[in-house]
């Protein structure tokens, strides 16, 4: 092997990855505790981020303009500033103001501060997911719920929203399937989720391209089930139009 | 017209609600009567209430003093900094590689991903397909066999690998491979996460910050880009590919001068969301030490212990660079309509 001469790169020879460093030590061990801290952060932050993202599209249809322009604010705020900028502003910013005190527990302060920062994010994509679906029901059923004397909570509670969540459960697992990888913006304030532990361990034991290679083992896996679930519960409940 | 005539909202009910939803949109309401009216002008006003309360209770919470602060973060001593140059300086050294890694980026993501869209729209066995394919599967052999060999490309041209490289080239030919490779290369970057591609350049081969981060998004945004393209050359009516053939354009000229100019115009908005979203990722390089505008304000903030002022003046720059982007966006997609 001629590795003397110098080039334009450097360029590791297949023969130097040696993927048994993944399984020395506690190494793995660590590798699923921080694919389990991803996968509880998303989680976690969709769950809330549904529920807000609900709301803001609920509001961003109502005839009530107040509401609609502060949800159309906060929903452009949030997604025009990279989520970095934001997990900074939550973990660095906030105790500033005597907001987010720091406890004893560095690793709860970073967890605590990552995912009320992804949480508020990707709310705002849930919040245009679900308003897509709202605007891709016919304007039939809007004029025949109002024809039989529904008011306007009815008619978006129980005609309009239940069929325009079941047409936004694609774009909603598309939403999941980009918070996964956007949510190692927390790795930057240090939550020990797969891109930090694999940057870490990969640096202590020089291995970078063998911990690469399993973070991106990780996210494949996060994304391929996440997309088996979300087609099926699409082909179980989408409304056929 | 018979009956009471319908009462006019007056301006102030005007101002405050919404009485007729925009094109494309779903009508949630229609023309009110005079109790929903009144309903709606209640929670109107009520809600104004809450929104502008919020809106003081943080104006309230970043003026009060706090233990760190005793003067609140509207102290002049913690913006003072941003009297100076130096830090104006500094930001725009920021801004300057967050925006050069941006503009190459989205400029070779433009190149591939059209491409790659083309080549997975198209029949796949035009000439110029099969030579590119053949072109990717030399270099992708020769990648390779240098990485088996442990020696660098270049080098493995040199060697007897050429040969291995041939024959997969001729291979690909043979199986009329542009598609599939187009297919395989789209799916697979797609499903790739964005902050690994950005590391790993820069992990695997020691590739300089600034590269790696217009690596990584390019190989991600290529996928998205060709994606967005495929579905507009999708959307145009089929009888655009047929009239170009039946005037005697071969397959690729009519790819290139009659499908993609339309295409292109068509996903022109799409373009725009991605090349937006392309510069706010720029700000994920942090995974490979760049110092793109965030990690500057990060640095100076530091440096004057004024954490808020510093990452709010970071916010509204990213704010501004792509609220001007999205606005470009939205008026070509009202143009277009």
């Amino acid at each position: 092997m001629s590795t003397s001469a110098p080039t334009f790169l450097s360029y590791p020879a297949w023969s130097a990855v040696d993927l048994s460093v993944l399984f020395e030590d506690d190494n793995l061990k660590l590798l699923v505790k921080a694919f389990l801290m991803t996968l509880r952060l998303t989680l976690l932050a969709c769950a809330f981020g549904v529920l807000l993202g609900l709301l803001l599209a609920t509001c961003r249809v109502s005839p009530i303009r107040p509401l609609r322009i502060a949800a159309g604010a906060y929903t452009n705020f949030m997604i025009n500033i990279p989520i970095a900028v934001w997990v900074a502003l939550f973990f660095f910013g906030l105790p500033k103001i005597d907001l987010a005190f720091r406890s004893d527990d560095l690793s709860w302060d970073t967890f605590r501060s990552g995912l009320v920062a992804v949480a508020l994010w990707v709310s705002a994509y849930f919040a245009e997911a679900i308003r897509s679906g709202i605007n891709s029901v016919p304007n039939g059923q809007a004029e025949a719920a109002r024809a039989i004397g529904l008011p306007f909570t009815k008619v978006l509670g129980s005609v309009i929203l239940p069929q325009a969540l079941r047409t936004s459960i694609l774009p909603i697992g598309v939403v999941l399937n980009a918070t996964y990888r956007n949510a190692a913006a927390v790795s930057f304030i240090g939550v020990a989720d797969i891109v930090n532990v694999t940057s870490e361990r990969g640096d202590t034991l020089a291995a970078y391209t063998e911990f690469t290679i399993a973070a991106f083992v990780c996210y494949f896996i996060l994304a391929v089930v996440t997309n088996g679930v979300f087609l099926g519960l699409d082909r179980k409940f989408a409304v056929k139009r | 017209m018979s009956g009471a005539p319908p009462s006019s909202p007056g301006i102030f009910e005007r101002a405050l609600t919404v009485p007729r939803p925009r094109a494309g949109e779903l009508a949630l309401t229609e023309e009110l009567g005079p109790r929903g009216r009144r309903s709606v002008l209640v929670s109107a006003i009520v809600s104004l209430g809450l929104v502008v309360m919020a809106g003081v209770w943080i104006y309230q919470r970043l003026g009060a003093p706090t233990r760190l602060y005793p003067k609140g973060q509207f102290e002049p001593a913690l913006w003072e900094p941003f009297k100076h140059s130096e830090t104006w300086h500094g930001l725009w050294n920021g801004l300057q590689q967050t925006l050069s890694a941006a503009a190459v980026g989205i400029i070779c993501s433009l190149i591939i991903g059209v491409l790659m869209a083309a080549l997975r729209h198209g029949t796949g066995r035009t000439p110029i397909a099969l030579v590119l394919a053949g072109a990717a599967a030399v270099v992708l052999v020769l990648l390779g066999a240098a990485w088996l060999r442990g020696t660098n490309p270049i080098e493995a041209f040199t060697i007897k690998w050429w040969g291995y490289a041939m024959a997969g080239a001729i291979v690909a030919l043979l199986v009329g491979l542009p598609r599939y490779m187009s297919t395989a290369y789209v799916e697979f970057f797609r499903a790739c996460a964005l902050v690994l591609l950005i590391a790993s350049p820069f992990r695997f081969f020691g590739v300089q910050p600034w590269w790696s981060v217009v690596f990584g998004l390019t190989l991600y945004y290529s996928t998205t880009i060709a994606e967005v393209t495929r579905s507009a050359l999708r959307s145009l009516p089929k009888g655009q590919t047929e009239a170009g053939l039946a005037v005697g354009l071969t397959p690729s000229q009519t790819m290139t001068m009659v499908l993609l100019p339309q295409a292109i115009r068509r996903a022109l908005p799409n373009l725009l969301t991605q090349t937006a979203s392309l510069l706010k990722d720029t700000s994920l390089g942090f995974i490979v030490t760049f110092s793109d505008l965030l990690s500057i304000s990060q640095r100076l903030a530091k440096a004057n212990d004024n954490y808020l002022p510093s990452l709010i003046v970071c916010a509204a720059i990213y704010i501004t660079v792509i609220g001007i982007i999205n606005f470009t966006a939205n008026r070509l997609q009202r143009t277009q309509r």
